[in-house]
């Protein structure tokens, strides 16, 4: 029985090891993907990126985080963790709809001020 | 004077054609999220390419056999099928992910999807090739990529710190994400040792009838043109590694990567970046759309030359209009030219050995190179970074792809 109790153990452990390197990346993804947001909605307040172009790089952090979600049921997380992680996607790419969608709008100031500021930096 | 023009010219087309979608994004990726650390795969893949340029170069000029044509002869047709039929495949990719390169760079510039964008500028590139001659293809476009060298003034505008960037060039180990370290090792060293560079140089040096006369030059132009051009891709990583990394940024989409000259250099650097990207692409994909016709004319005894009139090459002018289309409507399908660019360029890497193992045995043949054979310092440079890029694709391959 030791082998088998042994390799059991082993396997949880391993597990355990790729869910957290797992988790950490998908963190990563998600920050990497809302300091983009911020980081076009600022260029573009600043006048170094066209609208057009600014509006298509929203769409694509939308794009990207829409591809992202339909990941998340496929990953071995508990279920708390697995709705933490598609709410903050979510959340994420509402923002960047919701920024992109206003550089239709005439009324647009600054898309940033739609922004949660998330480094202490750009808006 | 006529000599310091043409090696000026050969070094500037050198430069300018250096660039292309797989080494935009491969030095994109690595400079946002490993900063400067992985700037000595560059500095390796512009080490080996030099050798192989020039030796490719010093083959046309000795044999008058291109590689393609030598590589036949010495092994056979029945070795040519099996080397033709995997290295045409990867470079059929690679074609692809240019012509991609080139449709990103319209989409961002005017808002309408890549996929509309690669039926005409593939329709563009055949009509060059058509229509122009090997030395409008080969210049004309290298010349107009010189836009790239935006890249290092922007890495002068970002105050990169230049010292600290330097130890980028001495092989580390990562501290992180180690997997995805090696596999845009392998990718970057794809990127640089691209055989269709090296191919098409022969090629190339065979239509302009090079002789022995032009050894020197060659050799000049093959250091300094390469050694410039990886500067480029240098560059590229280090503007990333300035703009993105310190944000925690990963580059993931083709849409981030305007940022690149948009945050330094503002609207113009937009601009600059979108007008790289698609002329560097289009020089990427009219190369590699004329090496594919090359390979297949050469390798089966076909009528060939760029400035030979459609007419009297009418396979060759065939064989590279089905790969522009075949390439084409693998866009068209609608895969990411991005990913499709970072895969390319791994599986490139993978099939390195059989790309330039026989290459290396005529290099080393006395009867193609008499007293011009290779010397050991060549031989060894190019066995190792070729082995290291080979055994580090064929373990990060599976691992990416499983997403490891």
């Amino acid at each position: 029985m030791t082998p088998v109790f042994l390799t059991a153990s082993l396997l949880t452990l391993a597990c355990a090891a790729d869910r957290t390197q797992q988790l950490r990346a998908d963190r990563m993804t998600l920050g990497s993907w809302e300091r983009t947001t911020t980081m076009i909605v600022r260029e573009l307040d600043r006048g170094a990126i066209p609208r057009r172009y600014a509006a298509r790089a929203l769409d694509a952090v939308d794009e990207e985080l829409t591809g992202f979600i339909r990941e998340i049921p496929s990953r071995s997380y508990d279920a708390g963790t697995r709705r933490e992680i598609i709410v903050e996607a979510a959340r994420i790419a509402r923002e960047a709809r919701r920024a992109a969608a206003s550089l239709d709008s005439p009324a647009r100031t600054s898309a940033g001020d739609m922004l949660p500021s998330t480094s202490g930096e750009g808006t | 004077v006529k000599k310091i023009f043409e090696i000026a010219l050969g070094i500037v087309t050198s430069v300018g054609g250096f660039l292309e979608i797989g080494s935009i994004v491969t030095a994109a990726q690595a400079g946002a999220l490993f900063r400067f650390q992985l700037l000595w795969p560059i500095a390796l893949g512009g080490l080996c390419v030099i050798f192989l340029v020039e030796m490719s170069g010093r083959l046309a000029a000795v044999s008058r056999h291109t590689i393609i044509d030598a590589m036949r002869e010495r092994f056979g047709f029945r070795f040519f099928v099996l080397f033709a039929v995997a290295t045409m495949l990867v470079m059929l990719l690679v074609l692809a992910a240019e012509i991609g390169g080139m449709a990103v760079a319209l989409e961002l510039a005017t808002g309408l999807g890549f996929r509309w964008w690669a039926i005409p500028t593939a329709l563009m590139v055949w009509l060059l090739i058509w229509g122009g001659t090997f030395g409008m293809i080969e210049k004309g476009t290298s010349l107009l990529g010189l836009v790239t060298l935006s890249f290092i003034v922007a890495v002068f505008k970002l105050g990169a710190p230049l010292g600290t960037a330097a130890a980028g060039l001495i092989p580390t180990l990562p501290t992180h994400d180690t997997s995805r370290y090696w596999f845009i090792v392998v990718s970057i060293l794809g990127a640089s040792i691209t055989p269709y560079l090296f191919y098409f140089y022969s090629s190339g040096a065979v239509e302009d009838k090079w002789t022995t006369d032009d050894l020197p030059i060659n050799r000049i132009v093959a250091t300094l043109g390469m050694s410039f051009g990886s500067t480029i891709s240098m560059a590229v990583l280090i503007a990333a590694a300035m703009i993105f990394q310190p944000q925690g940024i990963s580059v993931d989409h083709y849409a981030q990567l305007p940022l690149l000259l948009a945050v330094p250099l503002g609207k113009i650097g937009f601009s600059l970046f979108l007008f790289s990207l698609g002329i560097s692409c289009m020089g990427a994909t009219l190369e590699a759309a004329l090496e594919l016709a090359y390979m297949l004319a050469q390798g089966f005894g076909w009528n060939w030359g760029e400035d030979e009139r459609p007419r009297r090459a009418t396979r060759f002018a065939t064989a590279y209009t089905v790969t522009l289309l075949i390439a084409m409507l693998i866009i068209v399908a609608g895969i990411n030219p991005l990913r499709l660019a970072i895969l390319s360029m791994a599986l490139t890497a993978a099939t390195l050995p059989l790309a330039i193992g026989p290459f290396l045995v005529v290099m080393n043949d006395e009867q193609y190179l008499g007293r011009h054979r290779n010397g050991p310092i060549g031989n060894t440079v190019v066995i190792a970074v070729i082995a290291l890029a080979f055994v580090l694709a064929v373990v990060t391959i599976p691992l990416e792809i499983l997403g490891g």
